[in-house]
């Protein structure tokens, strides 16, 4: 298994997937204390048109909160980006019939999917972590340093768990499907369904959807307990993901 | 010690869909021969590989490797074959070292081993000194590394499926020449519709027709039980030939079947040998010169063939 690992990372750093995965997380980072720090400046350039139409601007006053609005609004870019990359993780390797020889080599199936599974949410909790959330938080600390933020890192390990969620989706729909497009198109649709659930207001604490609301923490508006069973929900829906994923794709045909 | 068979399968099935690809295939290959499995595209020798390899699920029948079963999904008998695909793809970020190492190190081989033994087999098929990316490779050369890698974990069944097919000449020589060396050390069981790949390195054959083995055992066994007892008769002069094919062609009183066919322009297959004497009485009546007389070989081609039309 360590050596389908060390595939796995040499493919990631030899293709450059890996490089550009790192470019456009800290581009990410980047991104949300950048928009924050420059909001006045826009408005400054703007004030006249907007007043034209009969708006008054009056002081704009950003801080280290404006950045953390930042962060959560832009948070699905970085899942999306993880997500078009992982989506060929097994089905590229279906395509090209390079899973054949290995497995004709002795490697069994489970640890071939454990590695992929391993990889991928490793990928994804490294980048996530170190340069969405390092980046913004570096740059948020360095301009608004008084400022003080609660909670933050709760909310920022919730999304992360999203993340993870979906990626779980992913993965599970790499096992059935024959390319990424499928892949995609299955993750959508579950993403959808859970989507109109989530109007229903009696099942919002449950959906995974609510983990995406961390910025209520940090400004007060939901507590600790109300992520409790979303976490568990999500916590659960990946461990069932990863064993059905594992059921299926040891019948599947390579 | 006995011979003992590599693999044996008996009673294969296996139906996609509505169509029933292999229907009870029976096939023996004994040990440290190079077997030939000979069929036409689609007669399911492909199927039959990739069920013996666990690829494919079977619908009856059972597949023995090294007297264990083999079974589909994670097939413990997998360890005693190295596998050669007809298209054999790679990780194409890898040099064929580092691919080795990464198929050495998933089969468990201990890392000294995997060094000297690759080092080895990219020698045998010679690609020792290929320092690039498997990216650039010419299917030749992945044909090549296709084997280097079956043999690296020294397997007791070599499965090679077509692995010539798709090869120029020299290409393909060379691909049976690193065949013909692996032989020392292993069983091959290779598939392919090339006959004459066939005759220069096969000790056994099977040929798989609509599903089924129609014919299998050695290859002066095949040849001889078809041993056809036709003559060809090529003539001088070509107007000889028309005028033997307007007397013998038609057979006597338009009873019997044409004794006379024309093979090729001046040249006339004679099927029946006991009207042999006639005919030369005839031509020496007639002083028709003849430039060439002699008894027909089968070739694997003419068998291969009479043994699909039944």
């Amino acid at each position: 298994m360590r050596a389908f690992l060390k595939k796995e990372w040499m493919e990631m750093t030899r293709t450059g997937k890996l490089l550009i995965l790192c470019i456009l997380f800290i581009m990410f980072g980047i991104m949300n204390p950048a928009i924050a720090k420059l909001t006045p400046w826009i408005m400054e350039m703007m004030k006249e048109s907007i007043e034209e139409s009969g708006f008054v601007i009056g002081k704009v006053t950003v801080n280290a909160m404006t950045s953390w609005t930042q962060y959560y609004k832009n948070a699905f870019m970085p899942v999306l980006v993880i997500v078009l990359m992982s989506s060929g993780v097994l089905t590229n390797e279906y395509q090209s019939g390079t899973l054949v020889q290995v497995v004709t080599k002795g490697l069994s199936r489970r640890k071939i999917l454990l590695s992929k599974m391993i990889s991928v949410y490793c990928t994804w909790t490294v980048l996530y972590m170190a340069l969405y959330f390092g980046v913004t938080y570096v740059y948020t600390i360095y301009f608004w340093s008084e400022d003080k933020v609660e909670d933050l890192f709760a909310g920022i390990i919730f999304y992360w768990l999203m993340g993870m969620f979906i990626l779980a989706l992913v993965l599970l729909f790499s096992t059935i499907a024959n390319n990424g497009g499928q892949v995609l198109m299955g993750t959508g649709i579950v993403y959808m369904v859970l989507f109109f659930l989530n109007y229903v207001p009696k099942l919002q604490k449950f959906l995974p959807f609510r983990l995406m609301d961390g910025l209520q923490l940090t400004m007060g508006s939901l507590k600790m307990e109300d992520f409790i069973p979303a976490l568990i929900t999500s916590s659960v829906s990946i461990v069932v993901c990863g064993m059905i994923s594992i059921v299926l794709f040891d019948k599947r045909r390579l | 010690m006995h011979k003992m068979n590599v693999l044996e399968i008996s009673g294969l099935e296996k139906r996609f869909g509505e169509k029933q690809v292999l229907r009870g295939v029976e096939l023996t290959v004994p040990e440290k021969k190079v077997y030939g499995f000979v069929g036409r595209n689609g007669a399911g020798k492909t199927t039959t590989m990739k069920i013996t390899l666990g690829l494919l699920e079977a619908d009856a029948g059972t597949v023995k490797v090294c007297g264990e079963s083999a079974h589909y999904g994670n097939t413990k008998t997998n360890r005693f074959i190295g596998y050669l695909p007809d298209v054999p793809e790679y990780y194409s970020f890898m040099t064929p070292m580092e691919y080795l190492k990464f198929c050495g190190e998933i089969t468990g081989l201990p890392a000294k081993e995997i060094k000297t033994r690759s080092e080895e087999m990219l020698r045998l098929v010679g690609l020792g000194e290929e320092k690039r990316r498997i990216k650039g490779f010419s299917r030749g050369m992945k044909q090549r590394l296709g084997i280097a890698q079956a043999l690296l974990g020294r397997p007791k069944l070599l499965i090679c499926d077509e692995p010539t097919s798709a090869l120029d000449p020299l290409g393909r020589k060379e691909i049976l020449d690193v065949l013909v060396a692996a032989k020392e050390e292993t069983t091959i069981l290779f598939s392919t519709h090339v006959l004459s790949d066939v005759e220069h390195i096969c000790d056994e054959m099977a040929l798989l027709n609509d599903g089924k083995i129609v014919m299998q055992g050695s290859i002066e066994d095949v040849k001889k039980k078809r041993r056809s007892n036709a003559m060809e008769i090529e003539l001088e002069k070509a107007s000889d030939a028309e005028e033997m094919l307007r007397v013998f062609g038609k057979g006597q009183q338009n009873k019997e079947p044409q004794m006379l066919t024309v093979l090729r322009p001046g040249t006339l297959l004679l099927g029946e040998p006991s009207m042999q004497p006639e005919i030369l009485r005839y031509m020496a009546d007639h002083e028709i010169a003849f430039a060439r007389m002699e008894k027909r070989e089968a070739t694997l081609e003419d068998i291969f063939l009479e043994a699909i039309k039944e």
